[in-house]
């Protein structure tokens, strides 16, 4: 019999706890004491009516990181603000920018988010400040969905204008003269989410920030820069490198929080010998449903709209069994329509609805209220997402739950393997190249446009003569009688570029699901050969799709929408060739070398996957043509002394081969860890001999044109990757390798995990450094 | 530990000039015609050079166009200056016309062609076209930009050409020219003329000509209204091409056949307002054009409120009876168009009688007279034509709410219900009627009910209720 009696959090937890067998899949539990307010005072220089409408809300005394960001503001500088979830950052900028315009109501502020709709929610809290402080500001969203005649109006009058990095980029900037009110008068720009403006989308931020504040000159105005930004290792070096000035880092958190465990989770492992393990969806359920029982609301995340079906799906299923609360869960995720959101978000909040399964799309911004238990049914993609989502637990008082169960990948593995990354502070980085050449050239023809280049003039590192003499070259622009240099094409150069994909030759993905075929998004010729091949299912805003034509020439690719219980996964033949070197180092058993390369790419054939188990269950060829990419690269060369294949050398030569492999899936692994980005960004070629070395060779090269500084990190975080690898391959409860840890088991004699390991501590790595996972497996 | 961005930057940038010209190479594609030499050199003589070139394109320019080259300290423009033509405006008769400039204003009417379709701040106008009256005579002149560099001097010029107080003569120009002139004079951070008013004559021939049109394009205008050719001419999206040649060292000559163009285009806008004014410029001349222009007329008047004038185009229109060629039109296109994809050129005209009609009634009401407009609604339920339902409802909403009578109301509605029940049996529904027929029936039910029997009184003046509800129902 089941019992539906309600109970507090502690209670049920240590229920759970005292079972083996949810007991037996914890991995680390780390109980976060509970921490009391830093404050400060509201500052005497504040505006009266702003003080008093905070006084009105509540609040008559700031934390300290805001008191320390506004006094930043005030003195001028720019700022970058490290907030947790729900540390009250919007007060960080709101109010500087209310400062702003109690002092002059012609100044004029621009708030960037990275979404439409975490912009809207954000202009309503901005708003509901300004009226408590009896300032009339007008604060408009400026985006897709904005009508035509609001439009006009927010241009001239907007104080306070909202919109996203792709609106500034297609519609304002190129008409700065509409603007000009906002440009003259502008004193403030606020970047939200800054974490999220890495590797390509971040690149072309910077360069849509460079043409922002060149215009900015152009009127004479002098805007403060304030961001904000989740935990990440380097927001300062990011806010550096994404606008071009230095920042003053204000991450001395102020705000209250209750005690929360945390706990992470590893599904039963079912079969040593191929490492296959319980499903992480299941094991989501698992934990969520005594939570839901007790009555305290629990959110669950899933990586996509599949998983968030399953999840809902299952936890239903189950309450229903028992005559549970049922009908109180709900789905959460893109695609429902915004009256739906908005219920279930109010839901949340008043209480009414005890659970929701979702999507990321609850991760940022959305107003919810706080639950008692988070569940993570797999690692999100960034620590700094996971305490987004863990976040959305922890009320001001009492006990939070937040638990981040494993999927069957090397980087949740490695995750959940290494607690101190999630709890002592954050190791990955964000990343981004402004002066990616392909980034750059199409920003300084956008620029160009916008407002002609003295000689001289600087554009990024230095002056920009040169790349314009280039465009000049090709007819883009001109140099005229004043030296200066002009546009001279008939186009459009900012709708030539989506600040989403790195090269201008997309593929462009057309719905035509509906009788009207609309287009949904983009994605760049290398991508595309594996992500839109014909019959590939592509997942976009968690919805799949199936590729029912893809017109190579047109750079068409044609879906539809469909709801199938697998994802699709291509195979690529890749021969690379290193072009350049920029920088080199010997290190124990070999050399690390950063450099350029040139990947010659054919996408050979897809395999179709479960979801869930990853049970393949059928593939099929793709014919496209070979496309190249010259991009930059980390490698890692073997020295002669260390690997000697030649015959009674040290190693045999296929040994070495399997050897390479299985450790470079597994520093792929780390290093998308490490530094933010989806493992297929990176990608993995591995030589027995390579041709331009002459000796074994792991490449890691970045899957962008032109790379966007990825992997110049790699090269300078060379012992954190292999230390990492030899640890989540020693860690595996595997026998010999398996998808977790060096990849699928292609021989089933080889121990590929010993190969590896050998391999790695050749090469220096110390699998000592952090904690090794234990989960009952051998090693 | 690895090289500053500067460095890198230019390295890879030499890569990406050596795979174009291999790329180029393997092509073997031809230079483009007169790609202008790029300079690469930083010395004192490339401001010389530069600044020679930039004379070299103004005199090639000039000497194309046979225009003069006037320079002084903030740069100089071609001008071309064109004999005056005989070209008669009457400016009260013009005045009366809806957004007709008022008499005494100077009119300018005005043109221009630029680097680029799309508006935004790298597109430039690089000759605007100007034309003025003195007396009868029309007068143009244009001002041509011979470099990127030159444009403050033309937008000087353009600004002393336009005194505050003038009208702008355009087509389109309130969406296209002028924001982008606008534009360009906050570029080069200068104050945009004032000016007193802007009649735009693409929404105007929109409205009054539109329905016996092929499209709107000044061209066509020329050709179906004004029934005249301009002969040979270079097509619009051509202009920018040719302008960017010259600029990058091409040649000037197809520039003569757009500055022609864009001197036809002004001269257009001319004989079109001259057309305008001359055919519908007072009440007696209207009533022999043909009976949509009337129509369209009328319905650009209510748009200003001038509801008199709106009624006496449509007194006219009505008088002139039904218009053969458009009602023959309108059949043909029933026939031909698709419901579900609506062609512009083949939607069935809407100025049917009963259209007008209800224009009419619709206007005594907003005069208040609506005694007439009852008169006018029963007129066109009567008629029994496809808006003879909407016709009672109007009767039911008057008797209903003016005077009282909801009996009377009850019963125009039943006249309707039986339209909307013969409707269905045909099988074209109408729901939208057949839903306000239900509240409208119940309501009148239980008001029928709950009042007293009250006479209605036959002769009530009515405008003293002038609060709206009506309109409020509608």
């Amino acid at each position: 019999m089941r019992r539906y009696a309600p109970a507090s959090v502690e209670s049920v937890l240590d229920g759970i706890l005292a079972e083996p067998s949810f007991a037996g899949g914890v991995v680390h539990h780390e109980v976060i004491p509970p921490r009391p307010a830093l404050t400060a005072p509201l500052p005497d220089w504040l505006d009266p009516r702003i003080q008093r409408g905070l006084t009105s809300r509540g609040i008559t005394e700031l934390y300290v990181h805001q008191a320390a960001a506004i006094e930043a503001v005030r003195a001028s500088q720019d700022v970058v603000v490290v907030t947790p979830t729900a540390s009250g950052k919007t007060l960080c900028y709101a109010l500087p920018t209310l400062q702003a315009l109690a002092d002059d109501p012609a100044a004029r502020a621009l708030f960037l988010f990275p979404t439409k709709a975490l912009g809207q929610d954000q202009v309503a809290e901005f708003a509901e400040l300004a009226r408590a402080a009896g300032l009339s500001v007008s604060a408009a969203t400026y985006d897709g969905d904005t009508p035509a005649p609001v439009r006009s109006a927010i241009r001239t009058a907007g104080q306070v204008v909202v919109t996203n990095p792709d609106m500034l980029h297609a519609a304002i900037l190129p008409h700065h003269t509409k603007w000009f009110q906002l440009f003259e008068q502008l004193r403030v720009i606020v970047i939200d989410e800054l974490h999220t403006y890495r590797g390509v989308f971040g690149s072309h931020v910077a360069n849509v920030l460079r043409r922002l504040l060149r215009l900015c000159a152009h009127y004479g105005s002098h805007p403060i820069i304030v961001c904000c930004s989740a935990t990440i290792g380097n927001p300062a070096e990011l806010a550096a490198t994404l606008t071009g000035r230095p920042a003053t880092l204000v991450d001395r958190n102020g705000a209250p929080s209750s005690q929360r465990h945390v706990l992470l989770v590893e599904p039963p492992l079912l079969d040593p010998a191929t490492g296959a393990r319980g499903s992480a969806l299941g094991v989501a359920d698992r934990w969520a449903l005594p939570f839901l029982r007790a009555g305290r609301q629990t959110i669950v995340f899933g990586r996509s709209r599949t998983a968030v079906e399953i999840l809902l799906t299952g936890l239903r299923e189950a309450l229903r069994e028992g005559a549970g609360p049922r009908s109180r869960i709900r789905g959460y995720r893109g695609g429902y329509l915004p009256t739906e959101r908005r219920a279930i978000e109010r839901g949340l909040r008043d209480g009414e609805v005890l659970g929701v399964v979702s999507t990321n799309a609850l991760e940022l911004g959305v107003d919810i209220g706080r639950l008692d238990v988070a569940i993570l049914a797999g690692y999100p993609g960034s620590v700094a997402a996971t305490w987004q989502q863990l976040g959305r637990a922890g009320r001001r008082q009492g006990v939070s739950v937040g638990v981040l169960v494993a999927s069957a990948s090397p980087v949740d593995r490695y995750v959940v393997g290494h607690p101190e990354y999630l709890l002592d502070g954050a190791p990955e980085e964000a990343r981004l190249d402004p002066d990616n050449l392909h980034v750059l050239l199409a920003h300084l023809k956008a620029a160009t446009f916008e407002l002609p280049f003295e000689p001289g003039e600087r554009f990024g590192p230095s002056s920009a003569d040169d790349l314009l003499a280039f465009l000049a070259e090709e007819g883009h622009v001109r140099q005229a009688g004043d030296e200066r240099w002009y546009w001279s094409s008939e186009n459009f150069p900012a709708s030539e570029v989506s600040l989403r994909t790195a090269a201008q030759e997309n593929v462009v993905i057309i719905d035509t699901t509906r009788d009207r075929p609309r287009v949904i998004g983009e994605v760049d010729l290398f991508s595309a050969q594996t992500l839109v091949h014909e019959d590939a299912i592509y997942l976009h805003e968690s919805i799949q799709f199936h590729v029912d034509r893809l017109d190579w020439d047109e750079r068409k690719a044609y879906v539809r929408r469909v709801d199938v219980d697998h994802y699709t996964q291509a195979d690529r033949a890749v021969t690379l060739k290193p072009l350049d070197v920029f920088a080199e180092a010997a290190r124990t058993g070999g050399r690390r070398v950063h450099g350029e390369v040139m990947i010659a790419s054919l996408a050979t054939i897809y395999k179709k996957l479960k979801f869930v188990t990853n049970e393949n269950i059928g593939w099929g060829r793709i014919h496209l043509p070979e496309i190249e990419l010259q991009t930059t690269a980390a490698w890692l060369v073997v020295g002669p002394e260390t690997a000697d294949v030649r015959p009674g050398g040290t190693w045999r030569r296929d040994e070495l081969d399997i050897a390479l492999l299985g450790a470079g899936r597994a520093i792929q692994a780390v290093a998308s860890v490490l530094l933010m980005v989806d493992p297929r960004d990176l990608g993995l070629v591995t030589q027995v001999r390579s041709p331009h070395h002459e000796a074994p060779t792991i490449y890691l090269y970045e899957a962008v044109p032109g790379g966007v500084g990825l992997s110049e990190r790699l090269y300078e975080r060379t012992d954190e990757l292999l230390d990492g690898a030899a640890g989540l391959i020693a860690g595996c409860a595997c026998e010999g390798g398996c998808p977790m840890c060096t990849g699928p088991r292609l021989e089933p004699d080889v121990d590929a995990k010993a190969l590896a390991l050998r391999l790695l501590r050749a090469l220096g790595a110390d699998r000592t450094v952090g904690p090794r996972v234990t989960a009952g497996g051998p090693e | 530990m690895t090289e500053p961005g500067a460095l890198r930057l230019g390295r890879r940038l030499a890569d990406l000039r050596r795979q174009r010209d291999r790329t180029a190479v393997a092509r073997s594609a031809p230079d483009p015609p007169g790609t202008e030499p790029t300079i690469h050199l930083r010395a004192g003589s490339v401001r010389a050079e530069l600044a020679q070139r930039g004379e070299e394109l103004a005199r090639r320019l000039a000497e194309a166009v046979d225009g003069e080259w006037i320079h002084g300290s903030s740069g100089g423009y071609v001008r071309i200056d064109r004999p005056s033509t005989l070209l008669p405006l009457d400016r009260e008769r013009l005045g009366r016309l809806p957004d007709g400039a008022p008499p005494g204003v100077p009119l300018i009417c005005l043109d221009t062609e630029t680097t680029g379709l799309a508006t935004g701040t790298g597109t430039v106008a690089f000759l605007v076209g100007l034309g003025t009256w003195t007396g009868d005579r029309f007068q143009q002149v244009q001002l041509l930009l011979p470099d990127h560099a030159e444009e403050p001097a033309l937008l000087d010029a353009l600004a002393a050409a336009i005194p505050p107080e003038a009208w702008l003569v355009t087509y389109n120009g309130r969406g296209f020219d002028w924001p982008l002139l606008v534009a360009r004079y906050r570029m080069s951070r200068r104050a945009p003329p004032e000016h007193g008013g802007h009649l735009d004559l693409l929404p105007f021939v929109r409205r009054i000509f539109r329905h016996r049109l092929t499209d709107a394009r000044l061209r066509t205008v020329e050709i179906e209204l004004l029934g005249m050719d301009r002969g040979p001419d270079v097509d619009g999206w051509q202009i920018p091409g040719h302008y960017l040649d010259f600029l990058r060292g091409g040649s000037a000559a197809p520039l003569v056949g757009v500055v022609r163009h864009n001197h036809e285009d002004v001269r257009s806008l001319a004989r079109l307002l001259a057309h305008a004014e001359s055919h519908l410029g007072d009440s007696l001349d209207r009533r022999t054009a043909p009976v949509g222009d009337q129509a369209g007329l009328a319905r650009a008047y209510r748009r200003l409120g001038r509801s008199e004038e709106a009624l006496d185009c449509l007194d006219g229109a009505l008088e002139s009876g039904p218009d053969r060629r458009i009602l023959a039109r309108s059949w043909t296109a029933i026939l031909t168009t698709r419901a579900d994809a609506p062609d512009e050129r083949t939607r069935p005209s809407t100025h049917d009688r009963d259209a007008l009609l209800a224009d009419r009634a619709r206007l005594l009401r907003r005069l208040g007279r609506h005694d007439e407009a009852l008169a006018a609604w029963r007129d066109l339920a009567l008629g029994g034509g496809h808006r003879a339902g909407v016709g009672w409802i109007e009767v039911a909403k008057v008797l209903e709410h003016r005077r009282r009578d909801p009996a009377g109301a009850l019963e125009a509605c039943d006249r309707a219900s039986r339209l909307a029940e013969r409707a269905r049996f045909i099988g074209s529904r109408l729901p939208e009627l057949e839903a306000d027929l239900v509240r409208r029936r119940r309501r009148l039910s239980r008001k029928i009910a709950a009042a007293p029997i009250r006479r209605p009184t036959a002769n009530r003046p009515l405008q003293e209720r002038q609060d709206g509800v009506v309109a409020a129902t509608a």
